[in-house]
């Protein structure tokens, strides 16, 4: 019993240090700055392209009424959305535009740790507003902006770096705060890709071969004709398989070291392909994004400092 | 208990790393550099937590089972709905599908028609906003999903659209819902009847749900149309507006290789009127 035991504890003691090291050691903030610039770029864009429709989809009599979102949620008052507090139609360009000068803020990196969060809280509000409008792109730039705000997103890379540098401030070097923004990105990239794999493991176009056959050829989507790809099955058939064992093995696969520039490769390829050919270049950088979390972030800062970027 | 960062070892250049490392940073760093283990524990505590949250997300939508999945996702919905979480994120799945259209005619004080649809390539731009219409249009579908259109044309809008228009089966559609529940109460019956009381408590909650369901489906789907119909009258200046479900086939490769465009009238389907509003302005 006493060997058990000391075994048990042992094998648990392995399991907290493992844990420690993947959450808790510090992390360069290089990668995380790149990260918000590029999702904050993508982020600042989703919403000024609202500006396009901005009473048709915000305002009092919006094609998605608050009514409505409360009976999709069956009863729950969550859905939380800015909009919904306005007393009028008058309020929504003054708040809309400095929704969008706190959303750039973030992107060049000013003010950072108060304007990534309150540019998390206005992606979620945006995107709660607008239910029954988004698609993954929402989902990504929601949860990318609140990991942001959890680590030192403006630590390099932004306007808060050159205005400590100017004031002869130091360095703000690793921390742990920005390794777990970035655990956490990868953590969620990877459900994200879980269940998105097992849920075409449902699918018998999946299993046939013929699901990207299924993408190509719907005319909603398509921005680039691939219909040739009809002369070319047995290529359609390859190529789903490779998507759909790419999706599957991601979560498990992109860890290794071995495995790891295969599988973020692939993700560039997919990303890029449903992006160019499908018309949703958005949704295809986002992604693309998030998948720099799995880079190093030594060598991220290495890259940065060659290039003069350390700022 | 060693430091955390022990282990730890800054990798060869242009390596990728297994796990964030180490920068070789200066002195002042070292306050980043560990925290205490009563903060690594509440830490801990909170991202346990927190990825459950995301997790069951997925786990819980769209497909739930009666007796774990779907109570614990009623628990978490406020933290999913709060911070957008709790999406299914099923990409393309099970299978890409065709599209659906929401075909609409705007009739004008003057005589005039306007005849058109969303999403539309070539009206709606840029592309990230057709998009959010291509979206809309799919929600406006999914609430209508699986409710039985009639069987029969109706002529008279069929001849004013030249395409067949079908309207929804009100009498189907509620007859369908009452003989459904009808069987959920004589299951109920039975389970009572043979002692099975935790079965029979599990479908009540069923059939109530359903009937909120059912109640709120209809109020939604209203409410959903009347404010599309609102906006399209607002943004043709129309008087009227009828909106039609179109679905669009995905063609199959021998179809484009027979030279069929993806466009072609016969992958579309005939059009089930879902909604007639009226401007209320004076």
């Amino acid at each position: 019993m006493t060997r058990l035991g000391s075994i048990f504890i042992d094998y648990c003691r392995q399991w907290v240090d493992f844990w420690n090291r993947f959450w808790f050691v510090p992390a360069d903030p290089t990668l995380l700055a790149v990260i918000r610039l590029l999702a904050g770029a993508i982020i600042f864009y989703t919403h000024l392209v609202w500006s396009l429709e901005l009473p048709t989809f915000f305002g009092n009599q919006a094609m998605i009424p608050p009514a409505y979102r409360a009976g999709l949620v069956d009863g729950t008052h969550y859905v939380w959305s800015h909009f919904d507090w306005l007393p009028g139609d008058g309020w929504l360009w003054p708040v809309h535009g400095l929704g969008l000068v706190i959303i750039f803020l973030f992107w060049i990196g000013a003010w950072t740790r108060v304007t990534a969060v309150l540019t998390a809280l206005l992606v979620i509000s945006y995107a709660n507003r607008t239910t029954g409008a988004q698609f993954g792109l929402d989902q990504i730039n929601g949860f990318l902006a609140t990991y942001l705000a959890v680590g030192p997103s403006g630590a390099r890379l932004s306007v808060d770096r050159w205005w400590a540098l100017r004031r002869g401030r130091g360095e703000q070097g690793s921390s742990i705060a920005a390794n777990l923004a970035l655990r956490l990105i990868q953590f969620h990239m990877c459900v994200v890709y879980l269940f998105a794999g097992l849920g075409k493991l449902q699918g018998d176009t999946w299993w046939l071969g013929q699901a990207l056959w299924g993408a190509f050829a719907s005319a909603e989507y398509q921005t680039m004709d691939f219909t040739w790809m009809a002369h070319h099955m047995a290529l359609v058939n390859l190529l789903t398989y490779v998507t759909l064992l790419w999706e599957v093995c991601y979560p498990f696969l992109v860890w290794p070291r071995l495995t790891r520039p295969l599988f973020l490769a692939g993700a560039v390829a997919v990303h890029a392909g449903i992006g160019l050919t499908m018309g949703m270049l958005t949704f295809g950088m986002i992604m693309i994004v998030g998948n720099l979390a799995f880079l190093s972030p030594n060598w991220i800062r290495d890259q940065a400092n060659r290039y003069g970027a350390h700022s | 208990m060693k430091p955390v960062n022990e282990n730890n070892q800054r990798p060869e250049q242009g390596q990728i790393s297994d796990a964030p490392s180490l920068s070789t940073s200066s002195a002042s760093n070292e306050p980043n550099g560990t925290w205490t283990s009563t903060r690594r524990g509440l830490v801990s505590l909170g991202l346990l937590i927190y990825l459950f949250i995301v997790v069951m997300g997925p786990v819980t939508n769209p497909i739930y089972t009666e007796e774990l999945t779907g109570p614990l996702g009623r628990v978490l919905a406020p933290a999913h709905q709060a911070m957008y979480l709790g999406h299914g994120y099923r990409f393309f799945a099970p299978d890409p599908g065709p599209s659906h259209m929401l075909v609409f005619r705007v009739s004008r004080n003057d005589g005039s028609q306007v005849d058109a649809r969303f999403p539309d390539k070539n009206v709606i731009w840029p592309r990230l906003m057709y998009h959010r219409w291509f979206m809309l249009s799919e929600t406006i579908f999914e609430e209508y999903r699986g409710l039985p259109p009639s069987q029969e044309v109706e002529p008279v809008r069929t001849a004013a659209m030249g395409k067949d228009v079908l309207l929804l089966d009100q009498k189907a559609i509620e007859e369908d819902f009452a003989a459904s529940q009808k069987n959920l109460k004589d299951q109920i019956d039975l389970f009572i009847e043979k002692g099975a009381l935790g079965l029979a408590k599990q479908l009540q909650q069923i059939h109530a749900r359903n009937e909120r369901g059912y109640r709120v489906g209809e109020q939604r789907r209203k409410l959903l149309v009347d404010a599309v119909g609102r906006e399209l009258l607002r943004r043709y200046s129309g008087e009227r507006v009828e909106m039609f479900l179109q679905e669009r086939a995905i063609a199959l490769p021998t179809d484009v290789v027979l030279n069929t465009k993806l466009t072609d009238p016969r992958f579309l389907s005939e059009l089930i009127l879902i909604g007639e509003v009226q401007n209320e302005q004076p």
